[in-house]
C-alpha cells in the first residue's frame, strides 16, 4: 500500500542520518512533507513470535519521494536565496519535474566555471540523491578557515576549503518516475512509459502489454523464484545452496534448475514475466556505444524525454562555464580510471591519454580519502558520463556511490565456526559440511525422487535456511567455487559471505520460501532484493557521504585555470614598441582537456588588446585565439608590434569559456 | 475539340491558387478562408460523388487568390512566389472523351488531367501547391498529414497515397523523400512526379490501379523545408544550403553564423572570387577560353600562373581575419540517425546525438509508428547512384539474403536509370555514419535506397563532349545560351582589393538543366515503383484435408511470397525487429491439437511440432522469402467452416477459408 500522510517531522532523521547537524547542516527543520513508507518496512524489525515465520530486516529508510525532494530543495534555496536557484530543465516521461539545482560556495562567482553534477539516472538508487543534497549543502554551508589568533602560527592556518569557490550545478533525481515506482513499491517496469510507445510487445507476441513481474506471495517485494523445470540449466551449488550455478559437465552434472523473476507465465509461452510495460532504462539512452535492439536501448538514444532532456541541459550549460562534470551510477571510471583504446575510428570507453594523468590522480586521491578500493566498472554502453566525456569533452567522473561489500567465504566460515563453538560448542572443528542430499532444496529432492516437487519445510530459523553450516575443515576452497563456477557467481558468493558477517544485512538476500504457483506448481521464493546492490548500509552511509564531499572537493581542485604569466612592453625605438603576453595554464588538468581537443566542441580561449586610440597596428591581431597551452611550461606567447606614445596604457584581457577570465595593463616606458 | 467546361475551369483556378493556400496561416486568411466557404461547392470535380478532403473553404479561398504567403515561425522569412501556372486548355482538354486514357510514359493523344510543368524547380509552397493540386483532385487517394516543422517552423507533411478501397486495411508501405539536404531539391519533384503518375494512371493502368490496391505510399517532398528555401531564395551555389538553419556557431567564437558567403556581385548565386597576381599564383587563364582558370602546377624553375582563388564570394564580416567561415547552419541531417551513429568529430555534421534537430525526430517517429513500411527510398543528388549500406566499414556486411534482393533491385535500377551506379556507400563512394537509410535497414530491417540523383555524363551521353569545365562552358553556351555562367567582373574588395568574380549559377552542375528534368524524374520514380512492387504479397493455398485415425484431420497449407522483398528481411529476424509473422487456423467448431511447417514436400510426417501452448497460431521470424513456398500442417478435430490468416507487419493480411466434413 502506498502510504502518504502529511507529517511535520525532522527530516534528517527521516533520512536514516545519524544527526542533522553532521551530516545535512541546517536540514534539522521542521517540514511538512509526506512520508513514503515502502511496503517493506521502514522500520526496525519486530523480534518474531515463537514458531512465526521468520521475518527478513527491512532496508534502513533512505528513499523520499518527489513532494519531499521538492520540499528539500525549495528549503535549500529559501535559506541561500542569493547562491542557490532552482529551475525545471524538463519532465519526465510521468510528468514530474526534472530538477537543476544551482548552488555556489561563498567565494564564488555567479559567472564561475562549474561542475555538473548527475545522480539517480536510475531512480531507484535513492541514495545518490542524497549524496547529492548532501553535496548540495556542503558547498552553500562551507565556512571560512578559522583565522589563527596567534600571528606567529600563521603557517598552521587551515586551507580555505574549495568549496567555497566552487559552483555546483546539480541534478538530483534524473529519473523521478523510477524513484516512485521503487517508493510505491511497484516493479521497475511500471514505470510510466511513452505515448504511442514503441516497446509494449517485448516478448514480440503481437499482444500489447502482458505482465511482467509481480508480487506473488504477497510479501510486499517482487524478488525472485526458482524451480526445476525441463529446460533447467542450472543446479543448487552444494558450498552455497542459496545460489544456482552452472554445471560441471565433465563431472557429470546436468542442471535441472531455473530462476526467473517472480512472476507469472499469462500467456502459457513458457516465459515467465517477459512483456512489462516499460524495458528501456535511462541509464542506456545515450549515444556512446549505445546498445542497439536490446530492450533497454530503446528505438535510438535520447527517446526518454528524461535523457533528451538532460543532454539539452549540458548544451546550455556549456554555454555557461561548465568545465566538468561527476556522475553518480552503476558505471563507474573513477576507482580504475583506464585508458582509452586507440584503434578505429570510433570512440572506446576510457580516458584519452592526455587526461589520464587527471583521472588517476584523482582516484588516487579519492581512495586514499575514502578506503574504496577497485571494484567491477560496469556496463558502459549508452551510458550518460561516456557522452559528456568523449563526446562534449568535459572533464567527467562517474562513480558508484555505493557498491555491495565482500568477503571472503572460506574467512567467514571460520569466524563463524569459531563463533559457533563459543556459542554452544555444537560445531566442532573439522566437522564435515552438511552435503548436496540434505542441503538441497525440498523441491530439488522430491523431483529427484521422480515425483512432483513439495515445497520445502519452513525453515526453523531463518540463519539455518540460508547460510551453510560449516566446520573448519570446510577452510579449503569450496567445490563450487572452482569449477562451474563464474565470475559472476564467485561474486555473489563474496558478497553473500559478506552479508553473513553482518548483523543487519540479512535482509539483502531473501531467505527461499516454498510456494505454490498458479502455473508452476511448487517453487521457491526469495533470493536478492531489489534494494541489495542499492542502499548502502545505514552504518556505512557517513563514510560515503564523506567520501562524495571528499570527491567534490578535490574535483574543485583541478578545476582548470588559466592566469596571466608576464606581460611586457619593450621599446624597440622611434615609438615602436613590442608587446608580449604570457597565458598560463596553471590548473590541475589543462584548460582544454584531450576529450575537447578532440571534439571540438570547446570554444578556444580569446586574447584582446585594447590599444590607444592613437596607436597604431604593425604586427599582429588585436585579438588573438589560444587552445590547448601545451609545452613543458604550458603556455603560450602573444605579441605585437605597435606604434604608440611613451606612457600610454595598453589593457590587455583573456576569456576562456571554462577557465576563468582576467585582464592586466601595462604602460609603454 | 469542346467548349471549355466551366467546372473544369473554375478546377484549374484552384489549383493555380493551391500554392498560395499554403500561405494561409495567419488569423485573417483563416477567416477569410471560412467566409468564403460556403461558395467552394460547385467547385468540386463532378466525376466523383466523394467530398473533397480540403477544407471546402480553403478551395475557394485558393480558387480566388486571396491568401498570404508562409509565414515561417522562425529563422528566414519565405517569400512569396508565383502560384504554379496550369495550362487551361490541357485541362479543358482533360475532359476531353477523345483523348487516350492516362498518361503512362507515352505521349502521343495523351493529356493528362492535371499538367504540372516537369521542367521547373520549385520552392517549398509552390511545390506544396502542386501536392495539394493532386490532393484536390483526388481526395480519396490522396491527403496529407503535418508530421512536425522545421527548426524554421514550416511544415513537414507527408502525403499519403493508396487506393480508396485499401484506406482501412493493413498494406505494405514505401516511405519516400527527399531534399533532406537544402540544395539537394530535384527529389521533390521526383516525388511530386510519383504521385502524378500513379494518380494519372491508376484508372487507366490495371498495373497502377494494382499496385494502389495493394501499397500505401508515404511521400515527405522535403525533409529540409527551410533549406530548401534558402538555397530557392537566397544567394548560394550548387552545394552551398545544404544545412538546415539552425545557428551553430561552427568557427568556436561564441557567436552564432555570423560570417555567412555574401552575393558581392548581386547576381543570385555565390560564385566564385579570383585575383590576379603577376607570377605568383597557382592558376592561369585559358587562352581560348579566359572564363576558365587552368591549375599551374608548381615546379622549381617554372613559371607560375597569375592567378590565384580566393574561394566563394565573401567578406570578413566578423573581422576575425577569416572569410565565410560560419555561415548558415552547419550540419548535416543526414549524418544525424540512430544506427551507426558517430559523433561530429568523427562524422561531421552528426550533431550532438542522434535525431537531434527536430526534422528528423518527426520522422523517426512516423516511421516507427508505421511498422507496415517496407521499403524506403531517399533522393538526394548528385553523381548518379543507386546506393545502399554498409555506411561504414566497421558495421560489416549486409545477411546475404538481403544482399540478395538489393542486388537485384539495384541492378534493375542500373537498367532503368542511365549512367547511373549501384553502389555500397562505404566501399564505393565514402563513410558515413548515422545515414537516413542505413537506420531504416539496419536499425529497422527495411530495404533502402538513396539515390544521387542526376549524372553530368547526361549532358554528353556519348562524349563528345571534353571532360570538365571545358565541356560545361561549352554546354552553357550552346544549349543554355550563356544562363548558367556568370561572367567574370571586376570587384573591389575590402580585403583582397581588386578582385573578379564570376562562375556557374547554382542551378548549374547538381541538378539537371530544364529540358532534361522530366525525364531524370520519370526514371527515378518508376525504380520507385519497382522497388514498391516488390514489396511482399502473400498467397494461402489450401494443399489438402487428410482424415486421420480418430477424427483427426491434417490439414496442408502452403504460404507464397510472389514478390521479391521477404515479408522479414533477414536482417530483422537477426535483431528481433518488429514481430514475427503469423499463420493461424481457427474455426468455430474446430480443436487444434498441434501444428507446425513441414521440412518435406513428400513425406508429411516430417513436422517441426509447435511449441506454442496455442498450436492454433505459427509464428514465423523468418517470414516468407520470395519463391520459397512453406508448407505447414495443421492436426485438428471437429467438423464445420474454418478459416486460416497469415499475417505480418510489412504484408497485407490473407486469408482462406476452408471445411471440415
Amino acid at each position: 500500500m502506498h502510504l502518504r500522510r502529511s507529517i511535520s517531522i525532522c527530516l534528517a532523521p527521516l533520512l536514516g542520518l545519524a544527526g542533522p547537524a553532521a551530516l545535512l547542516p541546517g536540514w534539522g527543520l521542521s517540514y511538512a512533507c509526506q512520508a513514503v513508507p515502502t511496503p517493506t518496512s521502514a522500520t526496525a524489525p519486530e523480534e518474531p513470535a515463537p514458531g512465526a515465520e521468520p521475518q527478513t530486516p527491512a532496508p534502513p529508510p533512505i528513499e523520499i519521494d518527489g513532494i519531499q525532494l521538492e520540499a528539500l530543495l525549495r528549503d535549500l534555496v529559501q535559506r541561500h536565496p542569493d547562491r542557490a536557484v532552482l529551475s525545471e530543465y524538463g519532465r519526465s516521461t510521468g510528468g514530474r519535474p526534472l530538477w537543476r539545482l544551482e548552488v555556489r560556495g561563498e567565494e564564488a562567482a555567479p559567472d564561475a566555471p562549474s561542475i555538473l553534477l548527475v545522480a539517480a539516472l536510475d531512480g531507484w538508487r535513492c541514495f545518490e540523491t542524497r549524496v547529492a543534497l548532501h553535496l548540495a549543502e556542503s558547498v552553500l554551508s562551507a565556512a571560512p578557515p578559522e583565522q589563527p589568533s596567534d600571528a606567529a602560527n600563521i603557517e598552521a592556518a587551515a586551507v580555505d576549503s574549495p568549496l567555497r569557490s566552487c559552483r555546483l550545478v546539480i541534478v538530483p533525481r534524473a529519473d523521478p518516475d523510477g524513484a516512485e515506482v521503487r517508493l510505491a513499491g511497484l516493479p521497475r517496469e511500471a514505470r510510466p512509459i511513452p505515448p504511442g510507445s514503441w516497446a509494449r510487445d517485448g516478448d514480440r507476441d503481437g499482444q500489447d502489454v502482458e505482465l511482467g513481474p509481480q508480487d506473488l506471495d504477497g510479501d510486499g517485494l517482487i524478488a525472485w523464484m526458482r524451480f526445476v523445470h525441463r529446460d533447467g540449466r542450472l543446479l543448487v551449488d552444494e558450498a552455497e545452496p542459496r545460489l544456482l550455478r552452472a554445471p560441471k559437465f565433465e563431472s557429470g552434472e546436468s542442471g535441472r534448475w531455473r530462476q526467473e523473476a517472480e512472476s507469472r507465465d499469462v500467456d502459457g509461452d513458457q516465459r515467465w514475466g517477459e512483456d512489462p510495460a516499460a524495458q528501456v532504462q535511462l541509464g542506456s539512452q545515450f549515444p556512446p556505444g549505445w546498445p542497439e535492439h536490446t530492450a533497454a536501448a530503446g528505438p535510438w538514444p535520447g527517446y526518454l524525454t528524461e535523457a533528451r532532456a538532460l543532454m539539452d541541459l549540458v548544451l546550455a550549460l556549456e554555454q555557461e562555464q561548465l568545465w566538468g562534470a561527476l556522475v553518480l551510477d552503476s558505471y563507474d571510471t573513477l576507482v580504475e580510471p583506464s585508458e582509452a583504446s586507440a584503434d578505429g575510428r570510433l570512440p572506446t570507453p576510457g580516458f584519452l591519454a592526455g587526461d589520464l594523468p587527471w583521472a588517476k590522480e584523482i582516484s588516487r586521491r579519492f581512495q586514499e580519502l575514502s578506503d574504496i578500493k577497485a571494484r567491477p566498472r560496469g556496463d558502459s554502453t549508452g551510458r550518460f558520463e561516456r557522452w559528456l566525456y568523449e563526446q562534449r569533452g568535459l572533464y567527467t567522473l562517474a562513480w558508484r556511490s555505493f557498491d555491495l561489500q565482500e568477503a571472503d567465504p572460506k574467512a567467514e566460515e571460520a569466524k563463524a565456526a569459531d563463533a559457533g563453538v563459543a556459542a554452544d560448542g555444537a560445531e566442532a572443528p573439522g566437522e564435515v559440511v552438511v552435503t548436496a542430499p540434505e542441503q538441497a532444496p525440498a523441491a530439488e529432492k522430491a523431483t529427484a525422487a521422480g515425483a512432483a516437487p513439495t515445497p520445502p519445510p519452513a525453515p526453523a530459523d531463518a540463519t539455518q535456511a540460508t547460510r551453510p553450516r560449516r566446520g573448519r575443515a570446510s577452510n579449503s576452497a569450496p567445490t563450487g567455487a572452482t569449477a562451474g563456477a563464474t565470475p559472476e557467481f564467485e561474486r555473489e558468493r563474496r558478497q553473500l559471505a559478506w552479508i553473513d558477517s553482518q548483523p543487519d544485512e540479512a535482509w539483502r538476500f531473501q531467505t527461499w520460501k516454498a510456494f505454490e504457483h498458479p502455473d508452476l506448481g511448487p517453487v521457491e521464493l526469495g533470493g536478492w532484493h531489489p534494494l541489495a546492490r542499492l542502499d548502502p548500509p545505514a552504518a556505512d552511509q557517513t563514510r560515503w557521504l564523506e567520501a562524495s564531499v571528499g570527491l567534490l572537493e578535490d574535483l574543485c581542485r583541478s578545476a582548470p585555470r588559466v592566469e596571466f604569466g608576464a606581460l611586457t612592453a619593450k621599446a624597440l625605438g622611434n615609438g615602436l614598441y613590442e608587446l608580449e603576453v604570457e597565458l598560463q595554464d596553471t590548473g590541475r588538468a589543462p584548460f582544454v582537456s584531450a576529450a575537447a581537443q578532440r571534439a571540438r566542441t570547446q570554444r578556444p580561449g580569446w586574447l584582446t588588446f585594447e590599444l590607444p586610440t592613437d596607436s597604431t597596428l604593425l604586427v599582429g591581431e588585436k585579438v588573438q585565439r589560444f587552445e590547448r597551452l601545451e609545452g613543458p611550461d604550458q603556455s603560450s606567447r602573444h605579441k605585437l608590434l605597435i606604434s604608440a606614445a611613451a606612457g600610454s596604457t595598453i589593457r590587455v584581457r583573456f576569456s576562456t569559456h571554462n577557465a576563468g577570465s582576467s585582464s592586466s595593463e601595462v604602460t609603454l616606458p | 475539340m469542346k467548349a471549355p467546361n466551366p467546372l473544369a475551369t473554375a478546377y484549374v483556378r484552384l489549383c493555380s491558387a493551391m500554392a498560395a493556400l499554403n500561405d494561409a496561416r495567419t488569423p485573417r486568411s483563416q477567416r477569410l478562408a471560412r467566409h468564403l466557404g460556403d461558395a467552394c461547392g460547385p467547385l468540386r470535380k463532378p466525376r466523383r460523388s466523394t467530398t473533397l478532403r480540403l477544407l471546402p473553404a480553403t478551395l475557394a479561398a485558393c480558387a480566388f487568390g486571396l491568401l498570404a504567403p508562409t509565414r515561417a515561425a522562425s529563422g528566414s522569412e519565405p517569400r512569396q512566389s508565383p502560384a504554379p501556372a496550369h495550362d487551361t486548355a490541357a485541362a479543358v482538354a482533360s475532359q476531353d472523351n477523345e483523348r487516350l486514357p492516362g498518361f503512362p510514359g507515352l505521349a502521343a493523344n495523351r493529356r493528362p488531367s492535371i499538367e504540372i510543368p516537369w521542367n521547373r524547380l520549385y520552392p517549398l509552397n509552390e511545390l506544396y501547391g502542386h501536392f495539394d493540386c493532386l490532393a484536390a483532385a483526388h481526395p480519396d487517394w490522396f491527403s496529407a498529414t503535418t508530421i512536425g516543422t522545421s527548426v524554421g517552423g514550416r511544415e513537414l507533411r507527408v502525403y499519403q497515397l493508396a487506393a480508396p478501397q485499401a484506406a482501412d486495411l493493413h498494406l505494405p508501405a514505401m516511405w519516400i523523400d527527399g531534399n533532406v539536404h537544402g540544395n539537394e531539391v530535384q527529389g521533390s519533384e521526383a516525388i511530386l512526379y510519383l504521385a502524378w503518375y500513379l494518380l494519372e494512371n491508376k484508372d487507366s493502368s490495371p498495373r497502377v490501379a494494382e499496385l494502389l490496391a495493394r501499397v500505401r505510399f508515404y511521400l515527405l517532398p522535403s525533409v529540409n523545408p527551410d533549406g530548401r528555401d534558402h538555397w530557392f531564395y537566397g544567394a548560394n551555389n550548387a552545394s552551398s544550403s545544404r544545412s538546415g538553419i539552425q545557428p551553430l556557431d561552427s568557427d568556436r567564437d561564441g557567436l552564432f553564423d555570423e560570417d555567412p558567403a555574401n552575393d558581392l556581385d548581386g547576381d543570385g548565386s555565390l560564385t566564385q572570387m579570383r585575383k590576379y597576381l603577376p607570377g605568383e599564383g597557382d592558376y592561369r587563364l585559358d587562352p581560348s577560353d579566359p572564363r576558365r582558370m587552368l591549375p599551374v602546377d608548381y615546379q622549381p624553375g617554372r613559371p607560375r600562373g597569375d592567378w590565384i582563388m580566393l574561394g566563394e564570394e565573401g567578406i570578413d564580416d566578423d573581422q576575425d581575419g577569416r572569410l565565410n567561415e560560419d555561415g548558415l547552419g552547419g550540419y548535416d541531417m543526414n549524418r544525424a540517425w540512430p544506427s551507426f551513429w558517430a559523433p561530429n568529430f568523427v562524422q561531421f555534421g552528426a550533431g550532438p546525438y542522434p535525431l537531434y534537430w527536430p526534422e528528423t525526430r518527426a520522422i523517426a517517429e512516423f516511421i516507427l509508428a508505421h511498422p507496415e513500411i517496407g521499403a524506403v527510398q531517399s533522393f538526394h543528388n548528385s553523381g548518379g547512384m543507386i546506393l545502399r549500406g554498409p555506411g561504414a566499414e566497421p558495421f560489416g556486411e549486409y545477411p546475404d539474403a538481403d544482399t540478395e534482393v538489393y542486388n537485384a533491385l539495384g541492378r534493375d535500377g542500373e537498367k532503368m536509370l542511365p549512367f547511373y551506379r549501384y553502389m555500397v556507400i562505404w566501399r564505393d563512394l565514402y563513410t558515413v555514419f548515422g545515414g537516413f537509410v542505413n537506420w531504416t535497414y539496419e536499425g529497422l530491417g527495411i530495404i533502402s535506397f538513396t539515390n544521387e540523383m542526376w549524372s553530368e555524363r547526361r549532358l554528353s551521353p556519348d562524349d563528345r563532349l571534353p571532360d570538365g569545365r571545358e565541356g560545361d562552358l561549352f554546354f552553357n553556351d550552346s544549349l543554355l545560351f550563356g544562363a548558367g555562367f556568370t561572367p567574370w567582373q571586376a570587384f573591389d574588395h575590402p580585403l583582397y582589393g581588386p578582385i573578379e568574380i564570376g562562375g556557374f549559377q547554382k542551378d548549374v552542375g547538381r541538378v539537371p538543366p530544364s529540358f532534361l528534368l522530366e525525364e531524370e524524374h520519370h526514371r527515378n520514380a518508376l525504380f520507385c515503383l519497382r522497388h514498391a512492387e516488390a514489396l511482399p504479397e502473400v498467397e494461402l493455398k489450401l494443399l489438402s484435408i487428410t482424415p486421420l485415425p480418430g477424427q483427426v484431420f491434417a490439414i496442408d497449407i502452403e504460404a507464397h511470397n510472389r514478390r521479391l522483398i521477404p515479408t522479414r528481411t533477414s536482417r530483422a529476424t537477426q535483431k528481433g525487429i518488429g514481430l514475427p509473422d503469423q499463420l493461424s487456423l481457427t474455426g468455430p467448431d474446430l480443436r487444434i491439437l498441434q501444428s507446425g511447417p513441414r521440412s518435406d514436400r513428400f513425406r508429411p510426417e516430417l513436422l517441426t511440432l509447435s511449441t506454442n501452448p496455442n498450436p492454433g497460431t505459427i509464428q514465423r521470424d523468418e517470414g516468407l522469402f520470395f519463391d520459397q513456398p512453406l508448407r505447414y500442417r495443421f492436426f485438428v478435430t471437429g467438423s464445420g467452416p474454418f478459416q486460416i490468416r497469415y499475417q505480418g507487419q510489412k504484408a497485407a493480411p490473407v486469408e482462406i477459408d476452408g471445411q471440415l466434413p
